[in-house]
């Protein structure tokens, strides 16, 4: 496949990473994908405009896009891309949409609420509404047990997957942590790894990115800069922040130097270093590739600019139709490179009422849908597994019908017949093995046919079975 | 050609007859462009039975040697000598085939498959003894498994073969059932939709056997009833295979209702009746007046339960909508039946005997959902974390009456509900919500803490003197078992007694397992309090264990629940509670002493913990935790404790917390010789772990930290000052000014050397007249402004100070930080403006600290000012 590119001359092909972009035009498509390092285009998919923070991968197998200013979420099959294949209707214009990591949830803030879908059912689950003015960032953690999500009322609230879940109608869900040390909106977020340890960087137009501990709650660092910030994003091992501001620039922040501070201000004169400069209007998205060499981001002055992190160049620019909404470096999925993937589950229908309310759809009866025995994948058998077990089999076999006329040439006892049940374990193979040979006895009616000749004797040696301990090599008697 | 007499054994040894053997020849060999054999005289091996002359330089045992061999051979000639005689030779054949089966080419594959199926059907068709129809069946799996990968086999022998293959396994005789049943699962699994036209036939086979006794009878017919729906065409009976499979879901669920109905009549309080579609599997009706009537319906709801449960763990070809709910009912109902409710007159005490299998059944259910399902469960969470302890709850009769080496009761359903607990943490990982609080998350923990204790004889050794116990009951209302059993009175000496010296080490195992898993994934999430209680048990046992003291029989004697308490042990190390700092030290100390385990398993374990700690102590990016602690000083002593490193606790030595510092009612300071720093009794002399006395701090009711319902307007809600100061959380117990001030107050701990040195906010020392409004230190403020109060309170004489805080030498004096910082810390240690007093203290680290008494007497005197950082 061409889909690999060779890192570094005979060494083996890194798996390759794509830039997912969107612009607000959406003039020829809403949504191209192209390769990273070589700039080629890849695939394109057509509907509609999406929104900010408004695009997302399900599972792996779809590609939704909140539309921009439309009730609708657009949903493609990854590797049908011209066709649009289904629309998610929603209650209102979604702000802002994600997924969780495991394919189970999609969350969409709707105006000031967050509506919470069940997948495998399409249900409605729940309808969060803490925040009091539109919702416009929102991210799951890493393990999918949290999910963060960001207000134009300048907070920042930290749900727990697992309690929003269990709360029963009566009583309104409370987010696990409210963060609220912003002044201003909150334009972007963005989570590290680490589930429930992980750290989260929050912008604001405040001219503030905040990092804070999800298990703590506690403000960790505080940057303030000279213009609002409008993207935040930090590199994978969690070694920088980039900040991209109302401006154009780019400013990185370093998180391991020392001392650190709690409070930091960020000085362009004196940082000068540290900034990416080449966007002519503020920067609206920005992503680091998983090796941390590569920054991406867009813009609304129509362009898509990738830099290189260590000199802080920009190495391609590509312009698009209108003001970039989305741009985002991930692993291609398979699905996106094989026109011949099917999705494991069709997408079902995403209800539009709550669970459980009166004068809701139709409930889904039955329950989840979902494909069995995953976990079972590759735990079959092995070649030797089943060559043991196979053996065992023969051995049994062989002591139980065998047992019965084997006095003439055979010194020893005859051996005990231990029934062997089917399919032996291998390691109860081995057990019953090990206790056949250190008895001894057992073996004589074996040595008599097996050493009839020198040759396989030789050759028994490589066998498995040969080289147990206990076992004689006898010379051929004739 | 080499002749060889030999006398050969028959199945029917009755015969007894002396067959002549003639070595024949059973491959002829082909001088092929690949060098391989040719087939055909193993079909005339299985065929005829002996007879015909074969050639060859190997024995019958040389047949086996041989398969052993083959894969190192294959491609070379397989030189055979095979004894002439009508099983044997039979048998020899089936050895050979199973080889050629295997290893053979596709080509040639291809070509003989066929004849080979033939082959073997004769053979099942034969009255040869069930051990060759067992190598038989097996050689059959093997051939339809490779034979279903090639598109024209597959259609010939679908078309072709298969309905009288599994008309030959129908008809095997009764004792060789379980190949008949082996044959008919791979037929099944390979073929399933030439397997649609006996569908009706196979189900009532399988079903007459879903409640047989044998174990292993069982499992099969089960695994095969299970895979019924997955037969026939796309479309059987007008049914879609994902149709068919969840009508069957319905009728298990209906049969399984019925049974429970049947066999728990009058001891259920309110059962769940079922109102789905599914109509009861027809089971062969038990005849009237049958003694074992109880025995046979508990048979069949074990049967019954299994399919249903393999139903939901084994593949299927598409996508399945899994009644969830419906599931969870008859699991629900199973599990609430009580013991209490079952009389005990007429055959209630063989109900009653049969309740810890059912419940078995039903958590083995449980697990299978939980596999199936993932995290889609977690809607459910709540129910399922409700419905563990609840169990443990159930079998949790007569456990404390038992003298040590013995296995204490109900240890297998305790076992496999931790098992559940364990897997359904690994499916949801941080959003299984277990152990978070409330009465479950409690009732479970204690659980889980009487099952990890030792017996307790194995720790009444440290309890030489009378101890507090009652009052310490009162005091921990929610761990009465683990206090118990370590306050535990002398026994009879254990030498003279009979049991197991590894009893309960099942379930001690599970347990740690359980909880270890829990801790890794969620530990940030739990409370601060349990760990605390985690910690208390867990440093002192593996200390214990260590140094020989728990062992004895206790569970601990095996190495596989060592094993697990060095896990638990890890899990308390990565995954902390934010506000209680992990027992790194300890546990570099345990992983060390742990590594020179002679238990391979236990080493092993310890040098790859030991590999993870050295990440946590030597970081490889510089310590970000210069930006947690408000004063940017590197820490004088402790490594970063925390993974995470901004969120370093500024405030202990880094030893394990829970035990730092002199507790209240030990006495004045417990000398050297009775505690170590380790909070761990040196052996004989201290009896109880320090955090057990009754203090004050074990009489804190539960915390409030439910995430749930917090009421969180603001991140962290002020604390107040008793929350805080009770002696519980080494918290960071520091203001941060910007500036000094001339009110400053520096009070040095131990001499007046300037190298430890406390600069208290004015204030502090003054204790009568309560300090004006003005003065009082703001809270949290990072950059308070600064105070233009009288320095009244710095001239405060020394002898005015608390005892306690004055007893090492205080002093006060003016501010002396060297950046004109005005700060208050406990423990001169961590000031960045004072790092020249900060380094002698590397020598002196339990000058840094603060001890409980200090801060408790701070906190009497109004003065919280706390920096959460």
């Amino acid at each position: 496949m061409t889909y690999f590119r060779g890192v570094s001359g005979g060494k083996m092909a890194a798996p390759m990473e794509v830039a997912v972009c969107t612009d607000s035009a959406a003039q020829l498509w809403s949504c191209v994908v192209w390769e990273l390092h070589s700039g080629a285009n890849l695939l394109t998919y057509r509907g509609g405009q999406a929104g900010p923070r408004g695009l997302a991968l399900l599972n792996g197998e779809y590609l939704l896009a909140a539309q921009l200013g439309k009730n609708y979420i657009s949903a493609w099959e990854l590797q049908r891309k011209d066709q649009l294949q289904q629309k998610i209707m929603c209650p209102g214009p979604v702000t802002c949409l994600t997924t969780s990591p495991n394919g189970l949830y999609v969350l969409a803030g709707i105006a000031e609420n967050i509506y919470l879908w069940e997948v495998s059912t399409g249900n409605l689950l729940v309808i969060l509404s803490r925040h009091y003015q539109d919702v416009s960032c929102l991210q799951f953690t890493g393990d999918s047990s949290h999910f963060l999500s960001g207000g134009k009322d300048c907070l920042v609230l930290v749900w727990s997957l697992c309690s929003v879940l269990q709360v029963d109608p009566s009583r309104t869900p409370s987010p696990r942590h409210v963060w609220s040390r912003h002044t201003l909106p909150i334009t972007d977020l963005h989570c590290g790894f680490g589930g429930p340890l992980a750290r989260v960087a929050t912008s604001s137009l405040d001219q503030t990115v905040k990092l804070w501990e999800v298990s703590s709650g506690e403000l960790l660092l505080s940057v303030l800069f000279d213009v609002g910030i409008m993207a935040v994003t930090m590199d994978l091992a969690e070694h920088h922040l980039f900040c991209g501001g109302s401006d154009g620039s780019i400013f990185q922040v370093d998180l391991c130097t020392w001392p650190g501070q709690r409070e930091k201000s960020f000085q362009p004169e004196q940082d000068s270093g540290k900034v990416f400069r080449g966007h002519r209007n503020q920067v609206t998205c920005l992503s680091v590739s998983i090796d941390g060499s590569v920054l991406l981001s867009g813009s609304h002055d129509e362009t898509v600019r990738l830099w290189d992190i260590q000199s802080k160049q920009c190495i391609r620019t590509v312009t698009l139709k209108g003001p970039v909404t989305n741009a985002s470096i991930m692993l291609a999925p398979v699905s996106m490179l094989s026109s011949d993937f099917r999705p494991g589950l069709p997408l079902p229908h995403f209800n539009k009422h709550l669970l459980g309310a009166e004068h809701g759809d139709e409930p889904h009866r039955g329950g989840f849908t979902l494909r069995l025995g995953l976990h079972l994948q590759g735990s079959e058998p092995s070649h030797q597994q089943r060559a043991e077990q196979l053996h065992a089999v023969m051995s049994s076999t062989m002591e139980k019908v065998g047992a019965g006329g084997q006095a003439g040439d055979a010194p020893g006892p005859v051996l005990a017949a231990t029934p062997a049940p089917w399919p032996l374990t291998p390691s109860l193979h081995r057990a019953s093995w090990a206790a056949r040979t250190s008895c001894g006895s057992g073996w004589p009616s074996w040595r008599t046919r097996c050493g009839t000749c020198a040759r396989s004797t030789a050759t028994c040696s490589t066998s498995p079975r040969a080289s147990s301990p206990g076992r004689p090599s006898e010379p051929a008697p004739g | 050609v080499h002749f060889v007499q030999r006398r050969v054994p028959f199945s029917d040894s009755t015969r007894g007859v002396f067959v002549g053997t003639r070595v024949m020849s059973a491959v002829r060999q082909v001088q092929g462009p690949r060098g391989s054999v040719a087939f055909q005289g193993v079909e005339g091996l299985l065929r005829e039975g002996g007879g015909e002359p074969v050639s060859g330089p190997h024995s019958i045992l040389g047949v086996t040697d041989a398969l052993a061999r083959w894969p190192a051979s294959s491609g070379a000639r397989l030189p055979l000598r095979v004894v002439t005689g009508y099983f044997l030779v039979r048998f020899e054949g089936l050895c050979l085939l199973s080889l050629l089966v295997g290893e053979s080419p596709t080509e040639m594959f291809q070509q003989h498959c066929v004849s080979w199926l033939r082959s073997i059907q004769q053979v099942l068709q034969s009255q040869d003894p069930p051990p060759t129809m067992e190598l038989a069946v097996a050689v059959l799996r093997d051939l339809l498994r490779y034979a279903a990968q090639l598109p024209t086999l597959f259609r010939d022998i679908s078309m072709n073969h298969l309905p009288g293959l599994l008309t030959s396994l129908l008809g095997l005789r009764p004792e060789c059932e379980l190949s008949a049943l082996e044959g008919m699962k791979a037929c099944m699994t390979y073929f399933p939709r030439a397997c649609g036209s006996l569908k009706g036939k196979l189900a009532s086979f399988f079903l007459s056997r879903v409640d047989a006794l044998s174990p292993q009878l069982q499992q099969l017919a089960c695994e095969c009833y299970s895979r019924l729906p997955s037969l026939g065409a796309g479309f059987s009976q007008g049914l879609k295979h994902t149709e068919s499979w969840e009508q069957e879901l319905h009728c298990l669920l209906a049969s399984l209702h019925s049974l429970l109905g049947t066999l728990y009549e009058g001891a259920e309080t309110a059962p769940v009746q079922y109102e789905g579609p599914g109509v009861e599997v027809l089971l062969t009706p038990s005849e009237d007046g049958d003694a074992h009537v109880l025995l046979r319906l508990r048979q069949r709801f074990c049967g019954l339960a299994r399919c249903l449960a393999l139903m939901l763990s084994s593949e299927f070809g598409a996508p399945v909508s899994v009644p969830v709910q419906e599931i969870l009912d008859v699991i629900c109902r199973t599990l609430s039946i009580s013991a209490k409710n079952i009389s005990l007159l007429g055959d209630g005490p063989l109900r009653l005997l049969l309740l810890p299998s059912i419940h078995l059944d039903a958590l083995d259910l449980l697990s299978a959902l939980i596999l199936a399902c993932g995290g889609r469960l977690l809607r459910f969470g709540a129910l399922i974390s409700r419905l563990l302890p609840q169990v443990l709850n159930a079998w949790n009769l007569g456990r404390d009456t038992l003298s040590p080496g013995q296995e204490r009761p109900y240890s297998t359903v305790r076992t496999k509900v931790y098992a559940v607990l364990e897997l359904w943490v690994q499916v949801c990982g941080a959003s299984a919500g277990v152990l978070q609080g409330g009465a479950s998350g409690e009732a479970l923990l204690s659980h889980l803490l009487s099952d990890i204790s030792p017996p307790a004889d194995a720790l009444k050794l440290r309890s030489p003197r009378g101890s507090p116990d009652g009052g310490l009951q009162a005091g921990k209302p929610s761990a009465p078992k683990k206090l118990k059993l370590d306050m535990g009175e002398a026994v009879a000496p254990p030498s003279h007694r009979k049991g197991d010296s590894n009893a309960n080490s099942d379930v001690c195992a599970a347990a740690l397992r359980g909880l270890s898993r829990t801790v890794l994934m969620c530990g940030p999430l739990i409370k601060e309090e349990t760990h605390r209680r985690l910690h208390d048990l867990v440093l002192p046992l593996v200390m214990g264990v260590q140094q020989g003291e728990v062992l004895g029989s206790s569970p601990y004697t095996s190495s596989h629940c060592r094993r697990e308490l060095y896990r638990l042990l890890l899990a308390l190390l990565l995954a902390p509670s934010p506000r209680c700092p992990p027992p790194l030290a300890c546990a570099l100390q345990a992983f060390s002493l742990g590594q020179r385990e002679d238990s391979l398993e236990v080493s092993s374990f310890c040098s790859e913990a030991l590999v993870t700690c050295a990440a946590l102590t030597h970081p490889r990016v510089p310590p970000l935790q210069s930006m947690g602690p408000a004063c940017p000083t590197p820490a004088p002593v402790p490594p970063p404790e925390a993974p995470s490193p901004f969120r370093a606790p500024p405030f202990h030595t880094p030893g394990p917390m829970p035990s730092v510092g002199p507790m209240p009612s030990v006495g004045p300071m417990p000398s050297a010789a009775t505690a170590n720093h380790l909070g761990l009794s040196v052996p004989g002399l201290v009896s109880v772990p320090p955090r057990l006395l009754p203090g004050p701090e074990n009489h804190r009711a539960g915390s409030n930290e439910d995430p749930v319902l917090a009421p969180s307007g603001t991140p962290p809600p002020p604390i107040p000052p008793d929350e805080t100061f009770g002696g519980r959380a080494p918290r960071p117990a520091f203001v941060h000014y910007d500036k000094e001030e001339a009110s400053d107050v520096e009070i040095s701990l131990e001499s007046d050397s300037d190298d430890s040195v406390v600069i208290v906010p004015e204030g502090l020392p003054s204790l009568p007249p309560p300090p004006p409004s003005g003065t009082t230190p703001p809270p949290v403020a990072p950059a308070g402004p600064p105070t233009a109060s009288p320095p009244v309170a710095a001239k405060e004489e020394p002898e005015e100070l608390p005892a306690a805080l004055a007893g090492p030498g205080v002093r006060a004096r003016g501010a002396r930080c060297a950046r004109g910082a005005r700060c208050a810390r406990a423990g001169g240690a961590r000031c960045a403006h004072t790092r020249r007093r900060v380094r002698p203290s590397l020598q002196r680290p339990q000058r840094g600290c603060v001890t409980t008494e200090d801060k408790s007497l701070a906190s009497s005197h109004g003065i919280c000012s706390f920096s959460r950082h």
